[in-house]
């Protein structure tokens, strides 16, 4: 036996002493006699006791020519014009936002996984932009529908086509990742997709980008949604020396087969970056998205070509990714930064495809505030719901 | 309500269920996490799991499925980890390594190079140096071929020593 195999044996030792706790299967029998979430308990002050002990927020942030810097101040309340709103009921946490095109009544409504139940697994859901309040459920953790037995940890990602589908990822049964569908004009459960995760519809909505984080390194991979096979597969290069990276975000451009595509890297087990780097499908050629700043992340296309991406990324205080102090809009064409505005922490961020809109949801236990000097004037609306979502647009 | 423990023989049957299976598979769950919290309420998962089954195992077989789903739980949960911990709902309180090694007595430079490796390669490594299994029987735990564990044995010690030794 070397060295290393009694070292590994003798650090396993105290687990084979390790013990239950005290009063573990009364726990577990009182968990199985919970009652189900949204049969018994009200949905809205559920929402409610989330959202305050969260504080979760959602913004808007930048205007669709692109070319504008708004930066924050300390005391922005005499600068920002905030339309007043009155919430239908309470807003839920935003987790992984998609606006446009999934535009049912104006800019207002849009996809995202969100808690409402608050068992700590993503749920999806269409909810208002303007209130924030849960338009329609989608699905709801932790079972897929038509998945096989096994369960699974919730929805993590969302996205919507042009035509109404909404794709979700749910992770991790059957697989590593699992994409399902579901159509909201009929109302009808897609269904299995494909496996994959971080999954991005193209904008006539033919095409499902994935990444398979299966394959070391991770692939990018496209589904022809039409016929379900797997048209493309792409490695990605090293996304750090000496570092092990995982996909974490897909998005797909409204004008072509380009995709965005964020990765976190871990060196030792630490989280130690993020990048994104736009990728042709076609081809797999792919370019770093550069801003000059340590970290980028949360990559969402305008319809003007210019990518928005939340930077510097970091890590945040849990050791897990990632947290942009700004949103700044990249022109891939210049490689440039065209413009940037401050916020608090983002956590999600995505654009519509008309450009006029950007959410980017963000936590924290302070209230958002929008703010800035030569920006402010230009707004057009801003509408909201207290700690809720809001979204502007000008 | 979980069908099968409404009544007094349904919990009975789970409790045990429970008393039979539940000690080891959490210390499993300890070796795979370090983290005792975490390993009971992923035993917990797996027993919710077993009860929802619409085709749950044959008794003999249930020590096999709860081992099953137990690895595919912590894997889950790695892999989840990487991603969710930026979602506010699920803010992350996770200790390091070194402090649940710490807490736990464990070598904190062996725990945190062990917490670095893929998640196959940890099953492999804490089913072959924890529970002294052979190659066949981790094969049949995880579900790959046996050659699938030799390989995943053999870069886990490289990249086991390879940190280590960086550590000395």
């Amino acid at each position: 036996m070397t060295d290393l195999d009694e070292r590994l044996r003798a650090h396993f030792d105290p687990d084979r002493r390790a013990e239950l706790p005290p009063g573990s299967f009364d726990r577990l029998e009182a968990r199985m006699r919970r009652p189900a979430p949204r049969a018994a308990r009200p949905y809205v002050a559920l929402a409610a006791a989330v959202v305050l002990v969260l504080g979760i927020a959602a913004i808007v942030v930048t205007r669709s020519d692109g070319d504008q810097t708004v930066h924050s101040t300390d005391d922005p309340s005499s600068t920002v014009t905030t339309a007043p709103s009155t919430p239908t009921t309470d807003p839920v946490p935003v987790t992984t936002a998609t606006t446009s095109p999934l535009l049912v009544d104006g800019p207002s409504v849009f996809a995202a996984v969100v808690d409402p139940d608050g068992d700590g697994l993503g749920d999806v859901a269409l909810l208002s932009a303007t209130t924030g309040a849960v338009i329609q459920t989608i699905y709801t953790a932790p079972h897929p529908p038509s998945a096989p037995e096994g369960g699974s940890t919730g929805a993590i990602a969302v996205d919507v086509s042009s035509e109404g589908v909404v794709y979700y990822e749910v992770c991790c049964e059957p697989a590593a990742g699992a994409v399902y569908g579901y159509d909201l004009d009929s109302g009808e459960d897609l269904g299995l997709i494909t496996y994959g995760t971080a999954p991005a519809v193209s904008a006539d909505g033919s095409e499902l980008a994935v990444a398979n984080t299966s394959a070391t390194p991770n692939r990018v991979e496209v589904v022809d949604l039409g016929s379900g096979d797997r048209v493309e597969s792409w490695p990605l290069g090293e996304a750090e020396p000496g570092a092990s990276a995982l996909v974490t975000d897909i998005a797909w451009s409204p004008y072509d087969r380009t995709v965005a595509v964020e990765r976190v890297s871990y060196s030792g087990g630490a989280f130690s970056g993020v990048r994104v780097d736009l990728m042709d499908v076609a081809t797999g050629a792919t370019t770093p998205a550069d801003t000059g700043d340590d970290g980028v992340a949360m990559p969402a296309f305008r319809a003007d070509r210019t990518l928005l991406v939340a930077s510097p990324a970091q890590e945040t205080t849990d050791g897990g990714p990632i947290a942009g102090d700004r949103v700044v809009i990249w022109d891939p064409a210049t490689q440039q930064v065209d413009g940037s505005v401050e916020v608090d922490r983002v956590a999600s961020l995505d654009a519509s495809s008309d450009g006029t809109w950007v959410i980017a949801a963000r936590y924290g236990s302070a209230p958002y505030r929008i703010a800035g000097g030569t920006g402010v004037g230009d707004l057009g609306e801003v509408v909201g719901a207290p700690d809720g979502v809001i979204a502007a647009s000008w | 309500m979980i069908a099968g423990v409404e009544d007094q023989t349904g919990l009975d049957r789970l409790r045990q269920q429970y008393e039979r299976h539940a000690p080891a598979l959490f210390r499993l769950g300890v070796a795979l996490t370090g983290d005792r919290g975490l390993a009971e309420d992923l035993v917990h998962d797996a027993f919710v799991r077993l009860h929802r089954s619409t085709s749950p195992p044959v008794p003999d077989a249930e020590r096999t499925y709860l081992r099953r789903t137990l690895l595919n739980l912590v894997r889950d949960h790695h892999r989840h980890l990487a991603v969710v911990r930026r979602i506010p709902f699920t803010a992350n309180d996770e200790p390091s390594a070194e402090l649940v090694a710490g807490r736990l007595g464990r070598d904190a430079a062996v725990a945190a190079a062990i917490e670095a490796l893929p998640h196959r390669q940890r099953a492999c490594v804490v089913l072959h140096y924890f529970e002294d299994q052979s190659d066949a029987e981790i094969a049949a735990a995880i579900g790959i071929s046996t050659g699938s564990v030799k390989t995943h044995l053999h870069r886990a010690r490289a990249a086991l020593a390879a940190q280590l030794e960086d550590l000395r």
